[in-house]
């Protein structure tokens, strides 16, 4: 009997709850939402993507429909938590197809119904994590930063590491050989100073040293193989500029591969050369190519408009450790009049996905720079006009079935840089973007903190942070060796 | 009816003492440290949020840190600061005198107890100083207070265990303190089964590793000393004192005093031993009073005037600072120039440099906020907003709810609406800003509610010319920029023509002259300015007249020099015309690096 009462309580309490929208109203626009997930094309196995209305609603209603599957959520206040189960058979289902969302909303007649969108779901997973580190948009001081990882399939966030172990001293640049966590690394600078590297379940600690010509590390990109890491080291200033909010350019840098085994620095003149800047070194997926982005020597700050980067490439073998005799020039910017970063090959060696800007070497400061991409094979390149916005598009990463791409934007609210992740299908077929989703949609609104250096994993990163820091204060030296920060 | 007597005796020693003493400190902390008060809540930043109550509650500590939060940001309201640290201070004397009452009973336990939170006063005054330290005091010593009241060995032991994790999670290290005082109490107690002290000691010894091993804290002194009350990056030995006299008295009370239970004293002894308290706790206030940095009150003083556009108050409050003089200066010049004083007054405090007008950054937050005051000011809306920037980064406690008005203030003009919102956002959850955030709302995405409000509409005109969001390092430059943009703010001319005085630089000074004396962008010279004039053309008289040399400066110019000539070989030269001469512009130019 109890039972039974519990149940028609259930009925009445539903009933209570949808009956409400006897629909009068059908809108032909789509309601605005936040995040913005409009037709966009998602991963079968994304966390749920919750979002709430732009309009001021106090009851609304939103019906997700994929043929025989459909769940409705009710919600008081505009925003939509979406039950993780019912959003995962409902990806299931409609993996490799589309689903249809509507959303209705109470009004004084009675209720409106927006027109249904529809959101496509890839049938290509996308990795299960990604890592990324918070820090303040600032222009010269930070406080608290620290490098996440967060599981994409759900909500949850976990510390990779924290500064507050380490005096809130800068720490930087992490990153995956071919996104598997364990292999890693990242920089800190300030007190204890070095670069980390994890690698079969040890803690490293590469410092600078003279003696072996090798120097402070700044921009990484692992070698397939895991035996050797590509860094550019540059001699990085921030200055004002009549346009930027702020201006970050390098006097000088080169790059150098680094053999982690020997702790030797591998070089050729053409990536080492004084009146150039090399930067932003990345490898092919075959291990064969060297890619980096250099420009001619200007007089900074004063020239800084005519600092244009090339991207461009040479060969290297993993067997001799040497490089080849030949460059080859894939984008040349005095020709283009833009200025190249962060190449990055796509896993299985189709696209070339890179940062493109008027001029320097921090696209995250310019709100001109784009994502653009090159076919590999006819080396023909295009910007991404369904990834890029307005605003700026800088730092990007490849998923390890190059299918997905994540990549950092400002243009939700022009300074915060923020998580969006596209699907990109094998022939070159951009999918809407969006935005990481949150268990919160005002999460973004509230978070003082940018996203920075969005990078795939395969897998949850294990080791400890306390490890790290033991490690890196055992090793390194108490005195200040010098900040070389860059964001 | 003995016991009823003393139990009615005691609660009026409670309450009438407790009255006092809070009474007292809150007329103290009013008369002599409210601009202290009103400016710490500067510093941080509450929000209504769920995120806010998890970030905060779910740290080490947490509690503390969430209710001394929330109660900081009601200081802004003039007599709150006071009133609540009075309240806490008094909390914690009751609640420590009410723990050592379970061993020692006397009337004269009441004015011991309150000796080692005069030891917390002084903190309190301190800008480092995080009020969650005394927060957690009080939580600790009302675990303490229960503790200490329950009688049976196991139960007590049991419950000082799960005093134990409760302060860990929510006071922090004060954890220590606790186990400090549980321990000697135990032994006092000499009960059978004392050894059962070990579990609470292992349970504080597990805890401790474990918080290391997750990396909650980097160090032993970040977990369970009370450096973690106060800026990481500084260190205050006097952190340690209030510990170490709480620890002190209660061990005394414990076995010292033990003998002395129940001991009828005399009224007369009784009262000297009351007066000794009072004499005791004024003393105290005349030390702290004496040994606080009062020219940093004096800095909050100005900055309470400067942010509340007291301009007045500024001027007339203003003493000649010792080691502030890269705050209180340019806080002074900045009142005369809106006052349109600069000009007439500049050179009245024998000024050290461009540094009194606009001081170098030191990375503080103090500095970061009156260097987004003094560029709102002048116009320079670019470098206003990398200010208030730096010092919402530069904060340890979240952010400062001032400077996110002034950065959505600054993004306003500068029509960046989308992030102007996102901080609207943020400041609709807290108590304070929420009505000023509210009414920046009409603002955005409206650019001709910006044209419609005078400042704001003021404030972008000067904008043209300059990129939007370029803060510039040629700061004479953008100043000449803002004047001529909008002459109606005269601001930027005044520190546009103060600059080239305090550099001594009459080239720029002509040049300026020349462009723009008798334009709207600098149609009046003041009194400095005509002291300039002379200068740069020491014998031509009619040059000065048609550059608005009044009769006066002319005159005055002329008794300069005569007096310069009759006194320049004497060795009083400087000092007599200092005296004569100290407030023009030609001393300054021949007596000051």
């Amino acid at each position: 009997m109890k039972n039974l009462c519990f149940c028609f309580f259930l009925i009445i309490s539903f009933l209570s709850c949808s009956g409400n929208f006897n629909i009068t109203e059908h809108s032909e626009t789509y309601p605005e939402l936040f995040p913005d997930y409009i037709n966009t094309t998602i991963p079968p196995n994304i966390a749920p993507l919750n979002f709430s209305l732009q309009e001021k609603n106090d009851d609304a209603l939103v019906k997700f429909e994929h043929k025989d599957f459909t769940f409705q959520i009710y919600s008081t206040d505009g925003t939509f938590d979406i039950p993780l189960k019912k959003w995962k058979r409902l990806l299931q289902v409609a993996s490799g197809n589309e689903f249809s969302v509507t959303v209705c909303v109470k009004t004084d007649k009675g209720g409106k119904e927006y027109a249904p969108f529809k959101i496509n779901v890839a049938r290509e997973p996308i990795d299960s994590y990604i890592a990324y580190r918070l820090i303040d948009p600032g222009y010269s001081l930070w406080n608290e930063m620290g490098i996440y990882q967060r599981e994409l399939s759900s909500f949850k966030e976990t510390v990779l590491y924290e500064n507050k172990l380490t005096q809130n001293n800068c720490v930087n640049c992490h990153s995956f050989c071919q996104q598997d966590p364990s292999q890693m690394l990242f920089h800190m600078r300030g007190n204890h100073a070095g670069t980390i590297l994890i690698q079969e379940g040890e803690i490293k600690i590469i410092q600078p040293d003279a003696k072996k010509n090798i120097p402070s590390l700044v921009y990484p990109y692992w070698h397939p193989s895991g035996q050797f890491i590509a860094f550019s080291t540059n001699k990085t200033t921030q200055d004002f500029h009549p346009t930027q909010r702020v201006e970050v350019f390098d006097h000088s840098s080169d790059v150098f591969v680094y053999d982690i085994k020997r702790n030797e620095r591998l070089s050729t003149p053409f990536l080492d050369s004084k009146n150039n800047m090399e930067t932003f070194p990345s490898f092919s997926p075959d291990g064969k190519t060297l890619y980096f982005c250099t420009a001619q020597a200007q007089p900074v700050p004063d020239s800084i408009n005519r600092l244009k980067y090339n991207l461009c490439s040479v060969s290297f073998d993993i067997n001799s450790r040497s490089f080849g005799n030949q460059i080859d020039t894939l984008f040349n910017a005095e020709k283009e009049n833009k200025s190249i970063s962060f190449p990055r090959v796509s896993p299985d060696g189709k696209y070339l996905l890179c940062t493109v800007s008027g001029y320097g070497t921090f696209p995250i400061w310019h709100k001109d720079a784009d994502l653009y991409l090159v076919d590999m094979n006819t080396k023909q390149g295009r910007f991404l006009k369904t990834f890029n916005s307005n605003d700026t598009e800088s730092y990007h990463s490849w998923s390890s079935n190059s299918r997905w791409v994540i990549f950092s934007s400002r243009r939700i609210d022009g300074l915060y840089t923020r998580p969006f992740i596209a699907y990109l299908s094998e022939d070159g077929m951009e999918g809407k973007p969006f935005l990481l989703p949150q268990k919160d949609p005002s999460y973004y609104t509230l978070l003082m903190k940018s996203f920075n250096i969005p990078e795939f994993c395969t897998d949850k990163v294990t080791f400890s942070q306390v490890d790290i820091m033991q490690k890196v204060k055992e090793e390194t030296d108490t005195k200040f060796i010098g900040e070389n920060s860059v964001n | 009816m003995s016991q009823t007597y003393n139990k009615n005796n005691h609660n009026s020693i409670v309450v009438f003492g407790g009255v006092f003493f809070f009474l007292s400190l809150l007329l103290f902390f009013h008369l002599f440290w409210k601009y202290h008060f009103l400016n710490i809540e500067q510093y941080q930043l509450f929000l209504f949020t769920q995120e806010y109550v998890k970030e905060l509650l779910f740290d080490y500590g947490g509690l503390s840190s969430y209710l001394a939060r929330f109660c900081v940001q009601f200081f802004i309201i003039s007599f709150i600061g006071p009133a609540l640290t009075a309240l806490l201070l008094t909390a914690i004397g009751v609640l420590f005198y009410l723990s050592m009452r379970q061993s020692y009973v006397s009337k004269n336990l009441f004015v011991i107890s309150f000796i080692p939170v005069l030891f917390l006063i002084p903190l309190h005054l301190d800008v480092n100083y995080k009020i969650e330290g005394t927060i957690a005091l009080l939580l600790t010593f009302l675990c303490l207070f229960i503790y200490t009241r329950i009688k049976t060995p196991v139960l007590r032991i049991l419950s000082g265990i799960l005093f134990i994790f409760i302060l860990f999670a929510g006071a922090g290290a004060t954890v220590t303190l606790f186990i400090a005082l549980m321990i000697p109490y135990e032994l006092h107690k000499r009960e059978k089964k004392a050894w059962i002290i070990v579990f609470p000691l292992l349970t504080w010894l597990i805890s401790i590793w474990f918080l290391l091993k997750t990396g909650v804290k980097d160090s032993v002194t970040n977990l369970l000393l009370p450096d973690t009350y106060y800026d990481p990056k500084l260190h205050n030995s006097s952190m340690y004192y209030p510990w170490i006299v709480f620890f002190i008295l209660f061990v005394a009370s414990l076995f010292l005093l033990k003998g002395k239970r129940e001991v009828k004293q005399s009224s007369v002894k009784n009262y000297w031993f009351i007066s000794l308290g009072i004499c005791l706790l004024f003393v105290s206030f005349y030390v702290i009073r004496l040994s606080k940095d009062r020219e940093y009150y004096n800095f909050q003083k100005q900055s309470y005037f400067v942010r509340n556009h007291q301009w007045q108050n500024v001027i007339a409050n203003y003493t000649a600072p010792f080691a502030l003089q890269n705050r209180l200066n340019p806080i002074l010049n900045l009142a005369l120039a809106k006052q349109g004083l600069l000009g007439e007054k500049l050179f009245e405090r024998r000024p050290k440099g461009v540094q009194d007008l606009l001081p170098q950054w030191d990375s503080t937050i103090d500095d970061a906020v009156l260097l987004s005051e003094i560029y709102y000011h002048i116009g320079d809306i670019a470098s206003s907003q990398k200010m208030a920037f730096e010092a919402t980064v530069a904060s340890i406690n979240g952010g400062s709810g001032y400077m996110l008005l002034r950065l959505i203030e600054t993004n306003i003009i500068f029509g960046n609406y989308a992030v102007a919102k996102k901080y609207i956002s943020i400041l609709e959850k807290t108590f304070y800003y929420k009505s000023s955030a509210n009414e920046l709302k009409r603002f955005l995405y409206s650019d001709n509610e910006v044209e419609k409000d005078t400042t704001l509409a003021n404030k972008r005109k000067a904008l043209v010319g300059n990129g939007n969001y370029a803060v510039s390092s040629k700061v004479v430059h953008t100043l000449e920029q803002l004047a001529i943009n909008n002459p109606e703010n005269q601001i930027a001319i005044q520190y546009l023509a103060a600059m080239c005085l305090l550099n001594k630089d009459r080239k720029s000074f002509r040049h300026l002259l020349e462009l723009y004396y008798g334009t709207p962008v600098w149609p009046k010279l003041s009194t400095l300015h005509q002291e300039a004039v002379v200068t740069l053309e020491r014998n031509n008289p009619t040059f000065w007249v048609k550059n608005g040399v009044s009769l006066k400066v002319e005159q005055n110019f002329r008794t300069f020099n005569e007096v310069a000539k009759t006194k320049q070989h004497t060795p009083s030269f400087e000092r007599e015309m200092r005296a004569q001469f100290g407030d023009t512009y030609w001393l300054y130019l021949i007596f000051d690096n």
